[in-house]
C-alpha cells in the first residue's frame, strides 16, 4: 500500500475514515496552548538554527552556486528568519511532486502511490483556520509525525507536527509556513518549496529541522483509491460541519470555514478554486504572517518574518495585507458566507498578483495590485521580466478562465465536496508543473524510478501539454491548469495530482507561497539540485536538518537529471528541464520560432490541445466530454510529444556549438554557403547539400550524442529515428540554407536562359486550348485554381522536402477533385490528369513551381519510398519540361530533349543508388580525419563503399586544403600509410571502433614516426605498413619502450611535435 | 524506381511475412482501358490491401503470393501521343510494366509493339513486360484476332492475356501471372532481384528479351 515510506509509527488505528484528520481537528479544538507550539518551534529554532546551505553533493553543487549567486533570492528574507544563525543561501526545492515517487520507493508504495494520497488528502491534512486547540486535539490522537497545514484567518500558515510522545510535554510542534518570494518554506529552513505539497512531501522524507519527518495518517495511506477520495469528502464535509461548531467554541472557525472551502476544490472550479485559494493564499500569508506570530507566542518567529521581508519589501507587503487579513479574520464569514469571504480574499490575493501572475492564473489583477508589491519585490529583480511575460500569459489564461474563476469563491462546498480530493487544486498543480517544466527534473527522475506508467501518463498526458505551452506562455499554463483539473478529476489521484495536487494543497494554507512558485523559471536551477523527497526517507539526523536536507535532496536531483550532460553546453536551463515537460514545450516553441516549416505538426497538436483545454474549460456539464477528449488528445499529443521532442532535442544539438555533431552540421552550413556559388549546375548544388545531410544523418545515428538522448522508455525503430534525425536534419540544415539555394537556383537557371524559355514557353501554353493540350474533363475554375496557387505558394515556402511533397499532393487532389465536377464518380487516370495538371501549371508561378521541383526531387530523402508523391512529383516535373519544349512538342518533336531524359535517368539511378547505400547501413559511409595530427581538427568526411584512399585523399585535399599530404591510419602508436586502392570504408570496417584514426598529415611526417618506433615495436609491423619509414634508423628507435603504451605515447608526442 | 520493400528488412528472417513492392506501369494509346483495368484489378481485391491514393494516376495494390505479398505500385501515363515523350520518366526503374491495347483497334495493337520495343530498350533489363488485349467483351468487334498477339508476346517474350475491365475477365490472372515472375527475394537491390530470377520461368522470357533488344 502506498504509504510514506518513512513513516515511523503505525497510526493510530482509531482513525477511522470517518473521523480523518479533519475530524479530529475540528472536535479537538480544545488542548494545547499555542505557547507550547510556540516554544517548541522556538527552540527548534535554536537547536537547528538554519544551516549553511548543506553542501550539495556534485550535481547539486552547480545548482547550489547559482542560487547563491542569483541576488534576489539569495539574498531574501526567508534565511534571515533563523535569529541566531547568519541565513544560508535558501535551497529551492523545486518540483516535489515528480520526484517525491522516486523517491518514496524507499518503501513500501509504488511511486505514485505517495504522491497520489497526498494529493488525495490534501483535505484531510491541509485545514484553514483552526485555532491551536483544535489543532492540537486533532493531532492528539494521531501518530507522531502526523502534521496538519493550516492558518487561522489572516495569520500565518503553520504546520503542526505531532510530536512522538517522548519527546517532552509538548505533543505538537508548530512551524510557521513562510514565503520566500514565490517560494515556500520553513521557518528556519534554508529550502524552499514551489508549494505546500512540495514542501509536505519533502519534509515526509527528511526531517531538515523537523523533529521528526512528516506522515501521513494511517488512514490515509492504508486507503486505496477510492477510499481516499470518499475519505477526503468527508474530511471536507466533517470540516464544513465542525467549523460551525468550533464557531461555536471560538471565533476562528468561520474564518476556517472560507478556507477551507478552498481545500475542497471541486472538478471543474477547481481551477478557479485554486485561483482563488491562491489570491487568497497571498495576502493570508504575508499579512497573516504577523498575526500569527502574534497570535502564537513566538519572538523569534515573529522578528524574523518582520525582517525578512523588509529587506525585500519595507512592510510594503505587510501593510496592505494586513487590513485584508485582519477583516478576513475578524469578519470570519458564516459557512455560508464562505463565497463571499473567498471572494474577498480573492481580492486579497493581489498582492500576490506579482507572484501569482506568474504562478497562477487565477490572481485577479486585483491581487496583484496589494499582494504583488511584496511577492514580486521578494521574488528578485531578476524575475521581474519573467514575471511579465507570466502576467500577460496569466491575463490571457484569465480571460478565457474567468467564468471558472468565479465559481471557486461563491462555489458552495457541498456540491463539489463528493469530488475533494481530485477537485484539489489541480489548477496549482498546472502551474507547478509548468514550473516543473522549467525546473525540468522532477519528472525524470520519477519515470526512471519506477512510475513507469505514470510517467509516461505524465509526459504523454496533460502535463506534458502544458509544460509546452507554458513554456511558451504562462497563459497557457492557466489553461492546463484547467485542463489539469479534468485530468484529474478522471484518472482521480494520478501521478500528475502528484504534481498538481502538490500546488492545489498550497492553496488553502499557504496559497500565497504557491502562487509565489509561479516564478519557477528562477527556480528552477535550484529545483533540479534539490530533490523534494530525498531518497532517503528517514534522513539524515535532525540537527544538521538543512544539510542534510539538502544533501538528500541533491542526491535526487542528479538522478533526476542523467541528460544534462548532454544539454549542458547549452545552458542550464535548457538542460535544466525535464525531458518530458521541457523538451516538448521547447519543441512547441520552436515550431513558433522556426516558421511555417514546423508549424503543421505542431500547430495540429497545438490546436488539439488548445481544444482541449477548451474543453476542460467549459463547463462542468462539459466535463466529461472534455475529459474523454482530453484524455485522447493527451495519449495522442504523448505519442507524438516523444518524437517532437527528439526532434527538438536533435535540432537543439545541431545547434549546439559545443557539441560535435553541431560543429559538423555548423561546418556543413557553413560550407554549403561558401561553395554554392561554384557550382555550375543546379542538380550538383542541391545534390552536394543532399550528400551532406545524408552524412551528417548517417553521423548521427551511430553517435553516442544521438544515444543519449534518446528516452529509455521508449525505443524507435531504426527506420523511426532515421525519419526523425532526417526531419531534425532538415531544420536545421535545409530551413537556415533554403534562401540562400533558391537564390542560387534562381541564378543558376537565369544565366543558362532556361527560365526565360519557361516563361516564354508557358504564355504559348496559355494561349493553347484545352483540346490541344488534351483536356477530356473539367478544369479547375476560378476558386480551384485561386486554393491550388495557395497551396503551391506555401509549398514554395517551404523547407522540408517532404513536406514539399505533402503539400504537392493536396495540389494535385485539388485537380482530381475539379476533374471530377464533369464526370461525377469516374475514375480519372493519367490520361485525364496529365493534361489538367498541364493546363494548371500554365496558370501557376512556373519558374518558381521549377524550383520547388528541383529541390524536392534532389533534397528529398532519398531512403524514402515516395510512392504516390514520386509519382506526382515526376508528373510534375515531366509536365514542367514538356511546357518548356512545347513549341518544339508543336514541331512534332516526339521526344523530350535528350537533356532532359538524362536528368531523369540520373535522378533515377542516383535514388536507385542512394537507397543501396542507405540499406547497407549508412553507418559506415562517414569517416573522420584528423589533419595535421592525430586529434586535431577532425572532419567528418562522407565516402562511398567504393571510395578508395586516393579518392579519399583528394576530398581531404580540398577539405583541408592541403594539396601534398597523404593519409595514414594512426593505430595502436602506429601511422601506417595506406595504399591508394584501399578502400576507404574497407580499412575502417576491418578496424576496431575507437582504436584508430585517419589522418591527414604532411607526407614526411610518416616517416619520422615510424623511423622512431616502428623498429622497436615490432619489425612485421614495419614490413606491413610498407611506408618509408622502414628504412629509417633504429637508432633513434632507442629511446622507444617496447611497450604498447609507451610507443603510443611516443607516437603521440612526435606527432604532435612535427 | 526500384521497388522497395518495406519489409525487406525481414524477408530474410521471416518469409512468411515477405513483402516484396513493385513499380509497375501502365502504356498503351489513350483510351485503351488502362485505368480501367487497374480501377477493376484494385477494386476486386480486399480493401485491407488497398492503398488509398488522391487518384487514379497512381494507385498501389497488394496481392498474397504464397508466403509473399507482392505490393504493386501502378503508375498510370497518359496515352496522348503528344505525351509520349514523358514517358520514359515513368518507366525508369520499373520493374513490371503492361502494355494495354484495344482489341477493337488495330492501332492500338501497333502502339503497343511500339511500346515494347522502347520498353525493351530502353527500360530496366530485367522489366516483367505483360501485353493485355484489353475489351475482349467486345468480341464481335475484335480487330485483333488473339492468335496474331499470342504469336508477338511469344516472339517477345511477352506475357500475353486477353482481359476485360468491364466483365473483369483475367484481370486478377492477370496481375497474378505478373506477381508470379517478379523477383521475390531481395527487392531492395534490383541487380539481386536480377540474380535471383533466373530460378524462375521468366528465364526465358529474359533471353527473348535481350534478343529482341539486339534485333531491335
Amino acid at each position: 500500500m502506498p504509504r510514506p515510506p518513512l513513516l515511523l509509527p503505525s497510526v493510530p488505528s482509531t482513525l477511522d475514515p470517518s473521523t480523518l484528520d479533519p475530524s479530529p481537528h475540528a472536535t479537538a479544538l480544545a488542548s494545547p496552548p499555542p505557547s507550547h507550539l510556540s516554544h517548541a518551534l522556538s527552540s527548534h529554532h535554536l537547536l537547528l538554527p538554519p544551516l549553511p546551505p548543506p553542501p550539495p553533493p556534485s550535481s547539486s553543487s552547480v545548482t547550489c552556486s547559482s542560487l547563491r549567486s542569483s541576488p534576489p533570492f539569495l539574498s531574501a528574507p526567508p534565511l534571515i528568519p533563523s535569529s541566531s544563525s547568519p541565513p544560508p543561501p535558501p535551497l529551492t526545492l523545486s518540483h516535489s511532486p515528480p520526484s517525491p515517487p522516486p523517491c518514496c520507493p524507499p518503501g513500501s508504495e509504488g511511486p505514485g502511490g505517495f504522491s497520489e494520497r497526498l494529493l488525495g488528502s490534501t483535505s484531510v491534512w491541509r485545514v484553514s483556520q483552526l485555532d491551536p486547540e483544535q489543532v492540537a486535539r486533532g493531532l492528539e490522537r494521531e501518530a507522531a509525525g502526523v502534521f496538519l497545514v493550516h492558518c487561522r484567518g489572516d495569520q500565518a500558515t503553520l504546520l503542526s507536527v505531532r510530536l512522538p510522545n517522548g519527546r517532552g510535554e509538548a505533543a505538537m510542534h508548530n512551524i510557521p509556513v513562510k514565503e520566500y518570494g514565490k517560494f515556500l518554506h520553513l521557518e528556519g529552513s534554508c529550502l524552499l518549496f514551489d508549494n505546500i505539497i512540495k514542501l509536505i512531501s519533502f519534509y515526509c522524507f527528511s526531517r531538515d529541522i523537523l523533529p521528526v519527518t512528516l506522515r501521513l495518517p494511517k488512514v490515509i495511506t492504508i486507503a486505496k483509491k477510492e477510499e481516499l477520495s470518499v475519505v477526503s469528502a468527508m474530511a471536507k464535509e466533517f470540516c464544513t460541519m465542525a467549523l460551525p461548531l468550533h464557531d461555536g467554541e471560538t471565533n476562528e472557525p468561520p474564518a476556517a470555514q472560507p478556507q477551507f472551502c478552498h481545500v475542497v476544490p471541486n472538478v471543474v472550479e477547481r481551477l478557479t478554486h485554486s485561483d482563488s485559494v491562491w489570491g487568497e493564499s497571498p495576502v493570508l500569508s504575508t499579512a497573516s504572517s504577523r498575526a500569527a506570530d502574534e497570535a502564537a507566542p513566538r519572538p523569534a518567529s515573529v522578528v524574523p518574518l518582520p525582517l525578512q521581508r523588509a529587506p525585500l519589501c519595507p512592510q510594503g507587503d505587510a501593510p496592505p495585507a494586513q487590513p485584508h487579513s485582519l477583516p478576513n479574520g475578524t469578519t470570519v464569514p458564516p459557512p455560508d458566507a464562505m463565497g463571499q469571504s473567498n471572494k474577498l480574499r480573492f481580492k486579497r490575493p493581489p498582492p500576490r498578483p506579482p507572484s501569482l501572475c506568474a504562478g497562477s492564473p487565477a490572481g485577479p489583477p486585483c491581487g496583484a495590485a496589494g499582494g504583488a508589491g511584496p511577492p514580486g519585490g521578494v521574488a528578485s529583480p531578476s524575475a521581474v521580466g519573467e514575471e511579465a511575460r507570466f502576467e500577460e500569459l496569466l491575463k490571457e489564461a484569465r480571460k478565457t478562465e474567468p467564468p471558472l474563476s468565479p465559481p471557486p469563491p461563491s462555489r458552495p462546498p457541498v456540491p463539489w465536496q463528493a469530488r475533494p480530493p481530485p477537485c484539489q487544486p489541480p489548477a496549482p498543480p498546472r502551474r507547478a508543473s509548468p514550473n516543473t517544466a522549467p525546473g525540468g527534473g522532477a519528472e525524470g527522475p520519477m519515470g526512471e524510478e519506477g512510475e513507469g506508467a505514470g510517467q509516461e501518463q505524465r509526459a504523454s498526458g496533460s502535463p506534458t501539454i502544458g509544460d509546452l505551452l507554458q513554456l511558451e506562455a504562462p497563459a497557457h499554463s492557466s489553461q492546463t491548469d484547467g485542463r489539469t483539473t479534468e485530468e484529474r478529476e478522471e484518472e482521480g489521484g494520478k501521478e500528475r495530482e502528484e504534481e498538481e495536487g502538490g500546488l492545489s494543497t498550497t492553496s488553502p494554507s499557504l496559497p500565497s507561497q504557491s502562487s509565489c512558485k509561479r516564478p519557477p523559471r528562477p527556480v528552477p536551477p535550484p529545483r533540479r539540485k534539490q530533490a523534494p523527497k530525498p531518497p532517503e526517507p528517514a534522513g539524515g539526523a535532525g540537527l544538521t536538518a538543512n544539510q542534510c536536507a539538502a544533501v538528500r535532496a541533491a542526491p535526487p536531483s542528479s538522478v533526476r537529471r542523467p541528460d544534462v550532460s548532454l544539454y549542458s553546453p547549452q545552458g542550464g536551463a535548457a538542460v535544466g528541464a525535464d525531458p518530458d515537460s521541457c523538451s516538448p514545450s521547447s519543441s512547441e516553441e520552436d515550431p513558433g520560432e522556426v516558421g511555417h516549416g514546423e508549424e503543421h505538426n505542431q500547430s495540429q497538436r497545438s490546436d488539439s490541445h488548445a481544444s482541449s483545454k477548451a474543453a476542460v474549460k467549459r463547463t462542468p456539464t462539459t466535463v466529461m466530454l472534455g475529459r474523454a477528449r482530453h484524455r485522447l488528445s493527451s495519449v495522442l499529443t504523448g505519442l507524438m510529444s516523444h518524437d517532437v521532442r527528439l526532434t527538438q532535442r536533435i535540432v537543439e544539438l545541431a545547434r549546439d556549438p559545443i557539441s560535435y555533431f553541431g560543429n559538423l552540421v555548423k561546418e556543413h552550413r557553413t560550407f554549403t554557403l561558401e561553395t554554392m556559388t561554384r557550382h555550375s549546375s543546379t542538380t550538383e548544388l542541391l545534390q552536394e547539400i543532399r550528400t551532406m545531410m545524408t552524412q551528417l544523418k548517417s553521423y548521427l545515428l551511430q553517435s553516442t550524442e544521438l544515444q543519449g538522448m534518446l528516452e529509455p522508455q521508449h525505443q524507435y525503430t531504426h527506420d523511426k529515428l532515421e525519419s526523425i534525425a532526417e526531419a531534425a536534419l532538415c531544420k536545421s540544415v535545409l530551413k537556415p540554407l533554403r534562401e540562400s539555394i533558391y537564390l542560387r537556383l534562381e541564378t543558376l537557371h537565369s544565366e543558362d536562359g532556361s527560365t526565360q524559355r519557361l516563361v516564354h514557353n508557358q504564355s504559348s501554353v496559355l494561349g493553347s486550348t484545352t483540346t490541344a493540350l488534351g483536356v477530356t474533363t473539367a478544369v479547375p475554375e476560378a476558386p480551384a485554381m485561386e486554393k491550388i496557387n495557395v497551396k503551391l505558394c506555401s509549398l514554395h515556402l517551404e523547407y522540408s522536402p517532404q513536406r514539399k511533397i505533402q503539400l504537392l499532393l493536396k495540389t494535385c487532389k485539388i485537380i482530381y477533385d475539379s476533374m471530377a465536377v464533369s464526370s461525377p464518380g469516374r475514375a480519372h487516370g493519367a490520361d485525364d490528369f496529365l493534361p489538367v495538371m498541364m493546363y494548371v501549371l500554365a496558370r501557376s508561378k512556373l519558374a518558381q513551381l521549377r524550383l520547388d521541383v528541383e529541390y524536392m526531387m534532389e533534397l528529398m530523402d532519398p531512403s524514402l519510398s515516395l510512392g504516390e508523391g514520386s509519382y506526382y512529383l515526376t508528373t510534375t516535373y515531366g509536365a514542367l519540361e514538356h511546357i518548356k519544349t512545347f513549341d518544339q512538342q508543336r514541331a512534332a518533336t516526339r521526344q523530350l530533349s535528350r537533356e532532359v531524359q538524362d536528368s531523369i535517368n540520373r535522378w533515377e539511378r542516383r535514388r536507385t543508388l542512394n537507397k543501396d547505400r542507405m540499406s547497407q547501413g549508412s553507418v559506415q559511409d562517414f569517416l573522420t580525419v584528423c589533419c595535421p595530427e592525430v586529434g586535431s581538427n577532425p572532419r567528418a568526411l562522407g565516402v562511398l563503399p567504393g571510395t578508395s584512399i586516393h579518392e579519399l585523399t583528394a576530398q581531404c585535399a580540398s577539405r583541408f586544403e592541403q594539396d601534398s599530404y597523404i593519409i595514414s591510419l594512426f593505430m595502436d602508436g602506429l601511422m601506417r600509410p595506406l595504399a591508394p586502392t584501399e578502400l576507404a570504408l574497407g580499412v575502417k570496417n576491418s578496424l576496431p571502433p575507437g582504436g584508430y584514426c585517419f589522418v591527414f598529415h604532411p607526407a614526411h611526417l610518416i616517416a619520422d614516426i615510424q623511423t622512431d618506433i616502428v623498429p622497436p615495436v615490432d619489425p612485421k609491423q614495419v614490413l606491413d605498413s610498407d611506408g618509408p619509414g622502414e628504412t629509417g634508423n633504429q637508432d633513434d628507435t632507442k629511446s622507444v619502450v617496447t611497450l604498447d603504451d609507451a610507443i603510443q605515447e611516443q607516437a603521440g608526442e612526435s606527432l604532435i611535435t612535427l | 524506381m526500384s521497388s522497395r520493400g518495406s519489409g525487406g528488412r525481414t524477408n530474410g528472417t521471416l518469409p512468411q511475412t515477405k513483402i516484396c513492392q513493385f513499380k509497375l506501369v501502365l502504356l498503351g494509346d489513350m483510351a485503351v482501358g488502362k485505368s480501367s483495368l487497374v480501377l477493376r484489378f484494385v477494386k476486386g481485391q480486399f480493401d485491407e490491401f488497398q492503398e488509398t491514393t488522391i487518384g487514379a494516376a497512381f494507385l498501389a495494390q497488394s496481392v498474397c503470393l504464397d508466403d509473399t505479398t507482392v505490393k504493386f505500385e501502378i503508375w498510370d501515363t497518359a496515352g496522348q501521343e503528344r505525351y509520349h515523350s514523358l514517358a520514359p520518366m515513368y518507366y525508369r526503374g520499373a520493374q513490371a510494366a503492361i502494355v494495354v491495347f484495344d482489341i477493337t483497334k488495330p492501332e492500338t495493337f501497333d502502339r503497343a509493339k511500339a511500346w515494347v520495343k522502347e520498353l525493351q530498350r530502353q527500360a530496366s533489363p530485367n522489366i516483367v513486360i505483360a501485353l493485355a488485349g484489353n475489351k475482349a467483351d467486345l468480341a464481335e468487334k475484335r480487330l485483333v484476332e488473339y492468335e496474331e498477339a499470342q504469336t508477338y508476346a511469344e516472339d517477345t517474350g511477352l506475357l500475353f492475356m486477353e482481359t476485360s475491365a468491364k466483365t473483369a475477365m483475367n484481370v486478377n490472372e492477370l496481375f497474378l501471372a505478373i506477381a508470379k515472375k517478379m523477383p521475390k527475394t531481395d527487392t531492395q537491390n534490383p541487380t539481386h532481384a536480377a540474380r535471383h530470377r533466373g530460378v524462375n520461368l521468366q528465364d526465358p522470357d529474359a533471353h527473348s528479351n535481350r534478343a529482341c533488344c539486339g534485333g531491335n
